[in-house]
């Protein structure tokens, strides 16, 4: 569970950046995003993708920061299979990230404490 | 400037590509599976797939220890060197050995291996005469049938231009950012280009790692000048000051007897307690002149050097050790190096390591067909395909298509090859490599999208084939491995029936585009009537 | 002065295949020692630029060794794209050439090898 927090983040990290676009944000919402909609996505992805990196070097350092780069990896993978193959899917894709990162954020925070 | 440096940039990076495009695959085929080797070591090794996990490794090293230097004692007091080998993570088994007298030409003595069932105690059965992983470790950077040195330095330079090609492919990618999530099927040579794109973008610091520190691993043979300016007396000098070793026994003359393990094992967990002893050297046990070496593992820690720590065989004094803190030079070279091998690596990293190697090889597969294709696209219509083009195509379907097929075929030949043949390790590597040889004969005759669709049949029979094998001759199948939590051997053969999966969906692509093309031609042979 | 006149008016057959040859080839010459220049000149350059950073640099014998040694990869590769940066190849032999010569007249300063 405690894995899931930084590559739940990843993923967020990702799926913004994707969204930022014009063309992924069409494909996903059918009309275009105005400035502010792509400056909150854009904001959103450097937090999380850099609290994604902090808390994988926090918890194991060097090998910590490899694990993020793994991350990294595999978050722009499914999103790239997503925004290319699954476009429709996306919205639920979205949620269930969301979701997974609610329940680790929690998980966290209650071990944390 | 900027223009013409771009423009020199794509120049660059395809030229560079080009020139050891098919190594670079061959290596990172090959790496990319070293990242298993123990998984595939302990495949090819039926005596061990049925070893239980142990309920407390860690806890029952000491006793193991124990047990081993009195077998060793009584086995072959007088032997040069002891080695005890403990079981780890992916290694099930334990392994009592002792050096046999060197013959004259060997560079280093051959061990007399005892393997045990670590629960149990007993002799595990025979093993089979194999390289196993070993086999693909050392390919990546050794290569094969060339002289060691050769290879290295083919495979240092080829690296670098991949690091070149790197480099020179992030220059030219203007749009990295903005494609970057963007794949275009079906649309010919720009999907080509799109998948070299995504796979070498999403996978970027993998591949910068794994290329920079491959060269790392092998500096010292690349520039050893910094260690001849340093040291006087060159590269002796600088291993003594970079390893521990025994300066103040190891010359005495004599016999002694050797000091008992408890109290060195005393020594080496009131250090670290908890320690994950990895294995134990004594050279020159029973004599004045013993040392006994611990190794242990480091764990998560980036370290290359395994820590050790050396005793006087005889007093049970410590003599040298590791380093506990690393300094900053050390412990940039030790990332560096440990980076590449990632021996460290936990399943999910392990997991993650093999992607970006599948990623870099589906970033340099996809840049050798574009240059076929390239090639083919300026070739002038109704004129035959110029030497070059032969060249590629052939050198492109031998590799790609030749590798896994040589790869099944030493799975393959593993399991059937008897096991009393006489050097049935290099005979297993020959059928590697013959099957590789036919490969490319069949690529010299013949390179058309005919060839790619029975080839690529073939390889998905191969990979089929590999499970039902083993299910055939060993004791376990596949369906056992899930039941029995034999992890490694379910994600072995369920990786090979994956690729038979995918080679057959890629047969099946090649046969409806054959098809096509077949009722194109026949529709236009019509409209002429 | 006379037989001087006659080598000028027409040149011995070698030097003339000579420069058809290099008139012919000029592109695949120029390629071949761009290469040679970033491969050979690269490695050389990386040579003696490590080995005089390891004499250079503050710390203990083993630290220069191992610091110098990480940092050769990178040197490298910046001389390898260096030498397909600049438009002029003369440039780039000329001073690719000269910092090796000043890196090791340096280092053999430092080391008293002369």
């Amino acid at each position: 569970m405690i894995t899931l927090l930084p590559f739940s983040l990843c993923l967020i990290a990702f799926n913004c950046f994707a969204l930022a676009k014009y063309n992924h944000f069409k494909d996903v919402f059918n009309k275009r995003p105005t400035q502010q909609q792509r400056l909150i996505l854009l904001s959103v992805a450097w937090i999380s993708i850099l609290l994604s990196l902090l808390l994988c070097v926090n918890q194991l350092q060097g090998y910590g920061g490899l694990q993020f780069c793994g991350y990294m990896t595999l978050s722009a993978l499914i999103v790239m299979i997503f925004y290319s193959f699954l476009v429709r899917l996306t919205k639920l894709f979205n949620l269930l990230i969301l979701v997974i990162l609610a329940m680790s954020t929690l998980f966290f925070g209650l071990n944390g404490l | 400037m900027k223009g013409s440096f771009f423009r020199s940039m794509t120049w660059l990076h395809t030229w560079v590509g080009l020139l050891v495009c098919w190594l670079l695959y061959l290596i990172f085929f090959a790496g990319t599976i070293s990242f298993f080797r123990d998984e595939v070591s302990l495949w090819n090794q039926p005596s061990i797939h049925n070893i239980e996990q142990q309920t407390d490794r860690i806890g029952a090293q000491k006793q193991q220890i124990i047990t081993g230097v009195e077998y060793l004692n009584a086995q072959a007091p007088n032997a040069p060197n002891w080695r005890i080998t403990l079981p780890e993570e992916r290694i099930p088994y334990l392994t009592y050995g002792f050096a046999k007298p060197k013959e004259p030409g060997q560079r280093r003595a051959s061990f007399n291996n005892s393997r045990l069932d670590p629960n149990t105690m007993q002799p595990l059965p025979p093993f089979v005469d194999t390289r196993g992983g070993n086999f693909f470790y050392r390919l990546h950077f050794d290569l094969h049938y060339i002289d060691v040195k050769t290879a290295r330095w083919i495979v240092c330079f080829a690296s670098l231009f991949m690091l070149i090609a790197l480099i020179s492919g992030i220059v030219i990618h203007k749009r990295i950012f903005k494609d970057m999530f963007v794949f275009r099927a079906n649309k010919g040579s720009r999907s080509w280009l799109d998948v070299h794109n995504l796979s070498s973008v999403f996978a970027l610091p993998f591949h910068l790692m794994i290329t920079y520190t491959g060269i790392i691993t092998l500096i010292f043979m690349l520039f050893p000048h910094p260690v001849n300016t340093v040291y006087e007396e060159g590269m002796t000098g600088f291993f003594k000051d970079f390893s521990p070793s025994n300066p103040i026994n190891n010359k005495a003359k004599g016999e002694a007897e050797l000091v008992p393990m408890k109290t060195i094992l005393d020594q080496v967990y009131t250090k670290w307690p908890n320690a994950d002893i990895n294995r134990v050297m004594i050279s020159n046990p029973n004599k004045a002149a013993a040392t006994i070496m611990v190794l242990v593992s480091p764990g998560k820690a980036l370290r290359d050097q395994t820590p050790r720590l050396i005793f006087n065989g005889v007093t049970g004094e410590l003599i040298a050790q590791t380093d506990d803190e690393l300094t900053g030079s050390k412990a940039l070279y030790e990332s560096l190096n440990s980076m590449h091998t990632g021996r460290f690596a936990e399943p999910l990293l392990r997991g993650l390591y093999f992607l970006g190697g599948i990623a870099g090889c589906i970033m340099i597969a996809t840049g050798c067909i574009m240059w076929a294709k390239r090639l083919r696209e300026r070739m002038k219509k109704n004129t035959q395909p110029s030497w070059g083009l032969k060249l590629v195509e052939g050198l492109n379907l031998g590799t790609l298509m030749g590798l896994p097929l040589a790869t099944s075929a030493f799975f393959l030949a593993n399991r059937l090859l008897s096991k009393q043949v006489a050097e049935r390790a290099d005979k297993e590597i020959l059928a590697f490599f013959l099957t590789w040889l036919c490969v490319f004969i069949i690529a010299f005759v013949k390179r058309d999208k005919l060839q790619w669709c029975v080839m690529a049949a073939i390889n998905s029979i191969a990979c089929f084939s590999v499970p039902v094998v083993n299910a055939l001759t060993t004791e376990g199948n596949i369906i056992q491995y899930l039941r029995n939590d034999q992890w490694a051997l379910f994600m072995f053969d369920s990786l090979f029936l994956l690729f038979g999966l995918l080679f057959l969906l890629q047969t099946e692509k090649l046969r409806t585009g054959l098809q096509t093309k077949k009722r194109l031609h026949i529709s236009t042979q019509e409209q002429k009537i | 002065m006379q037989a001087y006149n006659r080598l000028l008016d027409s040149p011995p057959p070698v030097l003339s295949k000579l420069s058809f040859f290099i008139q012919r080839f000029n592109y695949e010459l120029a390629v071949l020692s761009r290469f040679f220049i970033a491969i050979v000149g690269g490695y050389f350059f990386t040579a003696v630029s490590v080995s005089l950073l390891s004499v250079v640099v503050p710390v203990s014998k083993v630290d220069a060794v191992l610091l110098s040694v990480s940092a050769s990869i990178l040197i490298y590769a910046l001389v390898f794209i260096y030498s397909f940066y600049l438009q002029s190849l003369k440039t780039v032999w000329i001073s690719i050439l000269l910092s090796i010569a000043v890196q090791f007249f340096t280092l053999s300063l430092m080391k008293g090898w002369l």
